[in-house]
């Protein structure tokens, strides 16, 4: 369960590893000293990744709340970067960088959704309760983001036609 | 409602998409970090966090709250007591409109306003019988009352 984990925090923090590393190690303290409770609603992946979910907004809050104050009363911090890990892009392949430059484009609900759904095998109805959303919500959201994903993705590989 | 069908969103077109995204986590899964980190990386993890009101601390600030509300209701206490009672402490009586006098009242003395306040005093009638006496002729004076034979 541990690498599902680290891929949904990953997806939470805009793949930036060095956060989603300290969003599932918070995520992982909840959980240890019982601020976070399975109450047995849902199956235990789903609940941890609502905690883990929940942890990664908790911490962007806090984050930005943190750079605003300092940027208004003190001196202006050092820029946290928001683009994704260069190492893990250099890393990844090119038809997985084509993936995640057409995931971009997409809102970041269809994005998750999508994640869930595909990424992590989950069922749309899972995704949904992950995502504290209505389950027509989730399908909208999986249907449109599908067909944009399509549509970004050929003409990438358009593109790349044309080149050759 | 309809219970969400794990095949119902596993079409053939999706197929080329599901290929996409386990590629994706096959190379994911090569940078894996360790499930739980040691030493000072998770004692600034365990900083970062937001600290859990312990119970004293909770005590303690429930009490300044309800200090503060307290003193709170008691300066509206106090405020509402000095607007009931006028003409005491530093509120000035309320002045009746009846004895309201605009500022701007002066303004209203202008030179020669009595003649517009007095009632000018007529002459009597002339008599019927000099009625061909010019009309700038003075009145006479009234007769004194002849006095009284003893």
């Amino acid at each position: 369960m541990h690498p599902a984990s680290f891929a949904w925090a990953l997806w939470c923090c805009g793949r930036r590893r060095e956060e989603a590393e300290e969003v599932l190690q918070s995520a992982y303290l909840k959980v240890f000293e019982g601020s976070a409770r399975f109450n047995g609603d849902s199956s235990l992946r789903t609940w941890f990744f609502s905690v883990i979910r929940r942890t990664a907004t908790e911490q962007r809050r806090r984050r930005w709340l943190r750079q605003q104050l300092l940027e208004r009363w003190f001196v202006t911090p050092p820029e946290a970067s928001s683009a994704p890990d260069p190492e893990a892009v250099a890393a990844s392949s090119e038809t997985s960088r084509a993936l995640l430059q057409a995931l971009a484009a997409l809102s970041s609900r269809q994005r998750e959704v999508l994640h869930l759904v595909f990424y992590q095998d989950m069922t749309i109805e899972e995704a949904s309760r992950i995502l504290n959303i209505s389950l027509g919500t989730a399908r909208t959201h999986f249907a449109r983001g599908k067909q944009q994903l399509r549509q970004i993705l050929a003409l990438t590989d358009g593109r790349k036609e044309k080149r050759a | 409602m309809m219970a969400d069908d794990p095949n119902l969103h596993r079409d053939s077109s999706d197929e080329h998409l599901r290929g996409l995204f386990s590629k994706l986590r096959k190379e994911d899964q090569a940078r894996i970090p360790p499930p739980l980190m040691t030493g000072p990386k998770i004692e600034s993890v365990r900083q970062r966090r937001p600290a859990k009101w312990r119970p004293g601390l909770r005590f303690a600030a429930t009490v300044c709250a309800a200090t503060l509300l307290a003193a709170l209701l008691w300066l509206r206490h106090d405020l509402s007591l000095h607007r009931a009672a006028p003409g005491q402490g530093s509120y000035a009586p309320v002045a009746s409109i009846t004895e309201w006098r605009p500022p701007t009242d002066f303004l209203l003395n202008t030179p020669g306003r009595e003649m517009m306040r007095t009632v000018p005093v007529l002459t009597p009638e002339p008599s019927p019988n000099r009625a061909g006496s010019p009309p700038n002729r003075k009145p006479e004076p009234p007769q004194a009352a002849a006095p009284l034979s003893q």
